[in-house]
């Protein structure tokens, strides 16, 4: 079994020592204060390569706040994000993965979720994967065409204000619905810490 | 998970609450629970003072607008205290600063509905 503390390795990652061991010390501490389920800590993985930080985890939405936190972490410490830019990246992270765990993984038991965080030339990307349905929902792609043409939060619709967040946080959004749905996200950074 | 903490206090006629912590996805639901239940047995004027919240999702942020608008439909309001720069932000971002009367003390706003 898994240990709580010692989290696995995607195939790709390059170790670097100094860096790996502030991560698991980080990631330990975030273990203690968030009461994450046994599920969740199997699923957990991490590879940190050449211009990539990434991880994958099967999220319920209490775990959300543990790779809200870890994903701040990655960008401040791996990718040298500002706190200011960081602080607003981790709003659009929650709204994508809250939006995936709530909409597109509603029926399904297996809720994976992969997160790849890039950073070059001052240009910022944030992928998502997953393997729900939301990418064949057309309430959802409805809602994101509605933002795009009004360029207003719909307040009356439920998850409307965290899709338009996401929008304004971000310069560009794709999302490439499949068996595996993409969501792509980039910000030009101005700065750097 | 996450920690709200909530606090409401009775001072006349207006509800006072203080939330301290994350309003976020996982916390959300329990705040509407409470603050519904309280608008349901008939609280309409509210106060939530904001100074101790370190994080603000736009789950938490509809919880705020949904029942602001509730509020004022029915003539009653929600007002705001000590809102921190990083929860004004996320506000401005989504052009909902508009909907609140904000204030830099809680007495002061509750005095402002008399």
């Amino acid at each position: 079994m898994q240990e709580a503390n010692s989290p696995r390795q995607m195939e790709g990652h390059q170790a670097d020592p100094d860096r790996d061991g502030r991560f698991l010390e980080f990631y330990q501490q975030q273990t203690q204060r968030y009461d994450l389920s046994e599920g969740f800590l199997r699923s957990f993985a991490y590879r940190f390569a050449q211009g990539e930080s990434c991880f994958e985890a099967a999220p319920e939405i209490a775990e959300i706040p543990f790779l809200r936190g870890l994903t701040f972490w990655i960008l401040r410490e791996n990718l040298n994000v500002s706190e200011d830019i960081a602080s607003n990246l981790i709003l659009a992270f929650e709204e994508v993965v809250a939006n995936v765990v709530r909409h597109s993984y509603e029926a399904s038991d297996t809720k994976w979720l992969e997160t790849r965080l890039y950073c070059e030339d001052a240009l910022f990307k944030m992928e998502l994967l997953d393997r729900g349905e939301g990418g064949r929902d057309p309430e959802l792609l409805e809602l994101l065409d509605s933002i795009t043409k009004t360029g207003r939060p719909p307040l009356q619709r439920r998850g409307g204000l965290g899709l338009y967040l996401m929008k304004r946080i971000m310069d560009e959004m794709t999302y490439e619905p499949g068996e595996t749905n993409t969501l792509r996200m980039t910000k030009q950074l101005g700065e750097t810490k | 998970m996450s920690t709200l903490d909530i606090q409401m206090e009775e001072h006349g006629d207006v509800l006072s609450i203080a939330l301290a912590g994350s309003l976020d996805t996982d916390t959300a639901d329990s705040f509407d629970e409470a603050l519904t239940a309280r608008l349901e047995a008939g609280w309409h004027k509210v106060v939530v003072d904001v100074e101790q919240l370190e994080y603000i999702s736009s789950a938490g942020i509809g919880v705020l607008v949904g029942s602001v608008n509730q509020l004022q439909e029915s003539n009653g309001d929600m007002y705001l205290v000590k809102v921190p720069p990083k929860i004004e932000q996320v506000l401005d971002m989504l052009c909902l600063m508009e909907l609140f009367s904000v204030f830099d003390d809680r007495n002061s706003a509750i005095a402002a509905y008399q």
